[in-house]
C-alpha cells in the first residue's frame, strides 16, 4: 500500500468525509487550531525569552520553563488534535503540497527538541547549559512550523 | 464623503493596489500578521491567565505583567502595522463585511478593557503585589480572554466569508 493510498484512506474516514461535506467544520476547527497556535507559540516565546536572558532576571530558566510546561503542552495538545482533524479532511491535497512536508518535518523536530529540553530540565533542574543556543533552535523550529503551515495555503 | 468612499479611495490608491497585486508581499505581510499573534495575544493570554489565577499564581502580578509588557506591546505594534497594511489593500472589500465590523467592535472592547485595567491599576498600586486578585481584576482577565478569542475568530471568518 503506497503512502498516497494511506492518505486516501485518511480522507475516506467518516470524520474526513464529514469535514468535507460540512460548510462550517473546517473554518471552525481552523479557528481552534489558530487559537491553540497563538497560545502555544506564546508559551514557546515566553520560555525562550527567558533562556535568552531577556525576561525574569530574578528567576532561573528551569523554573520559568517548568512553570510554562502545563500551558505549553495543553496548547500543543489543542493545536495537534485540531490539526489532525484538518488533515483528515484534506489528506490527499496535503500529500501533494510541498509546504505540508516541510511543516511535518519541522513539527517532529520541534516536538522532539521540546521533549529533550523538558527531560533535561527535569533531570538537572539547577541550570540549563547552552541556554541561548537552546532558545534559538527552539524558536527557529517552532516558528518554522508556523511559517510552513501558513505556506500550505499559498503553494 | 462616507467611510465607505474613504475605504474605496484607500483600496484604489497606488499603494493599496500595488500591495494587493504583489501577491508575494501580501502573503508575507499576512503571515507576519498571523504569526505575530503569538507575541501579542499569546503573551497577553499568559498575562490574563495570571489575572484569573490559573498561571504563576504564586508570583506577584506586577512581576508577571511587567516582564511581559514590552514584548506584548512590540507584538501588538507588529500586529497593528501588518493589519493596517492588509486593510489598506482591501479596505472597501472588508469594510462591507459584517464580520469585519464585529471584529473592530471586539477590538475596541478589548482596548477599552485594557485601558480601564491600566487606569485602575495605576490608582491602586498596593493591590498588585498580592497573590489573589480582587474580582474586578479577574473580570478584566476574563474579558480580555473573551474579546481576543472573538477577534481571532472573526478575523479568520472575514477571509472565509469573502472567498
Amino acid at each position: 500500500m503506497s503512502l498516497l493510498a494511506v492518505f486516501g484512506w485518511f480522507e475516506a474516514t467518516p470524520i474526513g468525509r464529514f469535514g468535507r461535506e460540512s460548510k462550517v467544520f473546517f473554518p471552525a476547527v481552523e479557528v481552534v487550531h489558530l487559537l491553540g497556535l497563538t497560545l502555544l507559540l506564546g508559551a514557546v516565546l515566553f520560555v525562550n525569552l527567558k533562556l535568552l536572558g531577556l525576561t525574569s532576571p530574578r528567576r532561573r530558566a528551569s523554573e520559568v520553563a517548568r512553570a510554562a510546561r502545563p500551558l505549553l503542552w495543553t496548547a500543543a495538545a489543542v493545536t495537534l488534535s485540531s490539526g489532525l482533524l484538518l488533515f483528515l479532511t484534506e489528506a490527499v491535497k496535503c500529500y501533494f503540497n510541498v509546504a505540508f512536508w516541510y511543516k511535518m518535518t519541522l513539527l517532529v523536530a520541534a516536538l522532539g527538541f521540546q521533549l529533550a529540553v523538558e527531560l533535561r530540565i527535569t533531570a538537572r533542574p539547577a541550570e540549563l547549559a547552552h541556554a541561548r543556543l537552546t532558545a534559538v533552535v527552539s524558536l527557529g523550529l517552532w516558528f518554522g512550523v508556523g511559517i510552513a503551515g501558513r505556506a500550505i495555503a499559498f503553494v | 464623503m462616507t467611510i465607505l468612499d474613504l475605504c474605496h479611495r484607500l483600496q484604489d490608491s497606488a499603494f493599496g493596489t500595488a500591495l494587493l497585486e504583489s501577491r508575494y508581499w501580501w502573503l508575507i505581510i499576512e503571515s507576519v500578521h498571523v504569526l505575530s499573534l503569538s507575541m501579542s495575544v499569546g503573551m497577553l493570554f499568559i498575562a490574563d491567565l495570571r489575572l484569573i489565577g490559573k498561571f504563576r499564581r504564586h508570583e506577584p502580578v506586577s512581576d508577571v505583567l511587567g516582564e511581559l509588557r514590552p514584548w506584548m506591546l512590540s507584538g501588538f505594534a507588529l500586529m497593528f502595522v501588518s493589519g493596517g497594511l492588509l486593510f489598506w489593500s482591501e479596505a472597501a472589500t472588508v469594510f462591507i463585511s459584517p464580520w469585519f465590523k464585529l471584529k473592530m467592535l471586539f477590538l475596541a472592547l478589548a482596548g477599552a478593557n485594557a485601558l480601564l485595567f491600566e487606569w485602575r491599576r495605576g490608582r491602586q498600586p498596593a493591590l498588585w503585589g498580592t497573590l489573589d486578585l480582587p474580582a474586578g481584576a479577574q473580570l478584566a482577565g476574563w474579558t480580555s480572554l473573551g474579546c481576543w478569542t472573538a477577534v481571532i475568530l472573526l478575523g479568520r471568518w472575514i477571509a472565509y466569508a469573502h472567498t
